[in-house]
């Protein structure tokens, strides 16, 4: 028993290295802990972001770990080696200083055209020549429980009369520059689709938007992930990617559907009153 | 080192022993609740006052239930006429099996208990729309057990379709409480309508044979003396009269699961389909585009203030603060009671200890908030406007003619858009608040 507590801390490095490599391989009981299939295209830079991290804290750790363990060992109380007192060492606090501060500022500089580009830089298009922000598309209204996705109408603004609003069912092209306009009608609620490596807070009385651009066609979910009350758990929507031929399709089969069967007779009496425009 | 260990594992054994304990106790059977507001209601109707009746009948009204319908863990379903009964066109007991039960993983590997994962909470394991977070939710769930549903593409005392009910659990209700649940399958689904209809045609029929109770004059619904072969001083009775017995009890029979049950009820659930209400061509200046379109919206508005009559219940401003005194259907249904009064709580006290959810007035929609509870289609609003909603104050409107309802579809919808770039003292107010 003389070893004992040596043995349990160099257990910690080795069981969280292993938790970690099990679930990224998938093995039981891990399986789907990992992140899953990313279908963005910043969701490539933000794995990448990822596993750097991964990879500097889990040297880090294992190293710590094994240092802790080796202490334990080689300080066992029973070798009767009286520890030496000192209050500081200029040198060992600058190495661990410096060093993690290399890290940080290293990290802080890498990441910047990621955050710039999820969260900064909207996409734009070409208007008269100018490129303007790209108009949201669909405006994601959170609500206790659920999401209602109002999509722009003919006219391609949201907020006009010509929405039509869909409850906890987002369908989205593929390959295009999406832009979402997101607000709650009450309390915070959080729009998290991991698949696509996105994750917004929503506050009342703000406008967030989120932009990304999918790269394949699959359904997956919309969660919430900010409690937001009993029913936070039952704020689940779906989102489907779809080509951009099949969005088209589909928005038409909708718009269709907000356009009633029409009498083609009142069509010539109704030309003669001009509408103001 | 050991006594350390000891006293971890002591430590072990104070957290450990009871939460196993605890789990091992298994919970009761959940099971249907006795509709005692509708007993309440029918003794304060018949009765004289502070007069109940017999317990028998609780106790009778539960033995028929039971025999007809199962239990909460094993649904049941009445199909007298076997494989031929027509009422395998209104469910299927196969989805009643997946939907109803604790929540559990079939043999097919599928989720199953679906009502009472998802539903049971607001709406109560019995459909009483009592479930626990139920007091909380404004407006509350809906009793199943009246038989009456809002959003529906039949007229008014009608049933709704499958294809209604598939709709209200896949999209929800904008602006209350249901949640849309768009991540269940299509079986999922079939199945979840499928136990609606049940749990409704259950409540239906418990309160049809409440509403019974008077005409009973004391004697049971079915009486199984008749079926023995001694009479109650132990003579064997003789052949006639046994036939004569037999055809009375199939007499009490027939009454109790052929009339109460198959006439009333059931016939209404089959095929609600063929009552669909059809939705007429609309103007062509519905087009957002026509140029015709804003003198529909302003026929629209006339009719919002004038013919229809909207703005009694909806407001001057459209945002549902006109009459705000008037009840649903589902506390009407017990409120209007010989005795109780809505501003006397201590007159209706009992009916809140039997059951009832304490009344609170219904709110005519906020017409400014581009959500409709029903669908925003426009046929969805179109319907609403000529079918009325079953169970609240909105009347269907037989004068008003085709294309004056499309107008007034027409300004409605246009109504949350309507004071776009207005300066903010000219928007609407709502007084209430600004009282």
């Amino acid at each position: 028993m003389n070893r004992f507590w040596s043995i349990l801390f160099f257990l910690v490095p080795l069981l969280g290295t292993g938790t970690f490599l099990m679930a990224a391989w998938g093995m039981a009981p891990f399986q789907g802990a990992w992140l899953p299939e990313n279908y963005s295209v910043a969701g490539k830079t933000i794995d990448h972001l990822f596993y750097l991290l991964c990879w500097i804290s889990a040297l880090i750790f294992i190293g710590t770990g094994i240092v802790i363990g080796w202490v334990l060992w080689r300080y066992d109380h029973r070798r009767q080696q009286r520890a030496h007192y000192f209050s500081h060492n200029f040198k060992l606090e600058m190495v661990w200083t410096i060093i993690p501060a290399i890290i940080l500022v290293f990290i802080a500089f890498y990441q910047m055209n990621a955050w710039a580009e999820t969260k900064m830089i909207r996409p734009t298009i070409m208007q008269n020549g100018q490129a303007v922000t790209k108009p949201p598309m669909v405006l994601v209204m959170a609500k206790r429980f659920g999401w209602e996705f109002h999509y722009a109408g003919p006219d391609g603004l949201i907020e006009t009369a010509d929405d039509d609003y869909i409850e906890n069912e987002l369908v989205l092209p593929i390959d295009t520059d999406i832009v979402l306009q997101l607000e709650t009608r009450d309390v915070i609620h959080s729009f998290f689709v991991p698949q696509l490596r996105v994750k917004q807070d929503i506050v009342p009385g703000m406008k967030q938007f989120m932009w990304f651009r999918a790269t394949s066609t699959a359904e997956m979910e919309i969660a919430c992930t900010e409690l937001c009350g009993w029913g936070h758990y039952t704020m689940q929507g779906r989102l489907r990617l779809v080509t951009p031929t099949d969005y088209q399709a589909w928005l038409a089969e909708r718009r269709q559907r907000q356009t009633p069967p029409m009498n083609p007779e009142q069509e010539e009496t109704g030309t003669d009153q001009a509408k103001p425009e | 080192m050991r006594h350390v260990l000891l006293q971890t594992s002591r430590l072990l054994a104070v957290i450990l022993i009871p939460a196993i304990l605890a789990g091992c106790h298994s919970s009761p059977e959940p099971q249907f609740r006795f509709n005692r507001v509708a007993l309440l209601k029918q003794e304060k109707t018949d009765l004289s006052e502070g007069e109940t009746y017999p317990a028998d009948y609780q106790q009778e009204i539960g033995n028929v239930l039971t025999a007809l319908y199962g239990t909460p863990d094993q649904p049941r379903f009445p199909f007298p006429l076997g494989a031929e009964d027509p009422g395998h066109e209104v469910l299927s007991l196969e989805n009643l099996e997946r939907a109803a039960g604790p929540v559990r993983t079939d043999k097919l590997g599928r989720t199953a208990g679906l009502y009472r994962e998802l539903c049971s909470h607001c709406h109560g394991i019995t459909g009483d729309g009592f479930g626990g977070t139920a007091p909380s939710l404004s407006p509350y769930p809906r009793d199943f057990r009246l038989g009456k549903f809002k959003f529906k593409s039949t007229p008014l005392r009608r049933m709704p379709t499958d294809e209604d009910l598939d709709r209200i659990i896949r999209n929800g209700i904008p602006g209350t409480a249901m949640p849309s649940f768009r991540t269940l399958t299509d079986e999922e689904v079939d199945a979840l309508v499928d136990y609606v209809k049940y749990l409704t045609i259950r409540g239906q029929h418990e309160r049809r044979l409440i509403a019974e109770l008077g005409n009973l004059d004391g004697e049971p619904f079915m009486n199984f003396d008749l079926l023995q072969e001694n009479d109650p001083q132990g003579q064997q009775v003789d052949e006639e009269t046994q036939a004569e017995n037999l055809e009375e009890f199939q007499a009490q029979m027939y009454m109790v699961v052929g009339e109460y049950l198959g006439e009333d009820i059931l016939s209404r659930w089959v095929e609600p389909e063929d009552e669909i209400s059809s939705v007429e061509m609309a103007p062509a200046a519905f087009r957002l585009d026509h140029p015709a379109h804003s003198n529909l919206i302003l026929q629209g508005k006339s009719l919002f203030y004038g013919k229809a009559n909207c703005v009694q219940c909806h407001g001057e401003t459209g945002l549902g603060d006109g009459q705000t005194t008037n009840f649903d259907d589902w506390t009407n249904d017990w409120l209007k009671t010989a005795g109780v009064s809505y501003d006397d709580p201590a007159s209706y006290n009992d009916f809140l200890q039997a059951g009832a959810l304490y009344p609170r007035p219904i709110i005519p929609r906020n017409l400014r908030i581009p959500v409709f509870r029903g669908g925003n289609l426009p046929s969805d609003v179109y319907r609403r406007i000529a079918n009325g909603i079953e169970g609240t104050p909105m009347p269907s409107s037989p004068t008003l003619s085709n294309e004056e309802i499309w107008a007034l579809v027409c300004y409605v919808k246009s109504l949350p858009y309507e004071n776009e770039g207005l300066p903010r003292d000219e928007l609407p107010v709502n007084e209430r608040v600004v009282d």
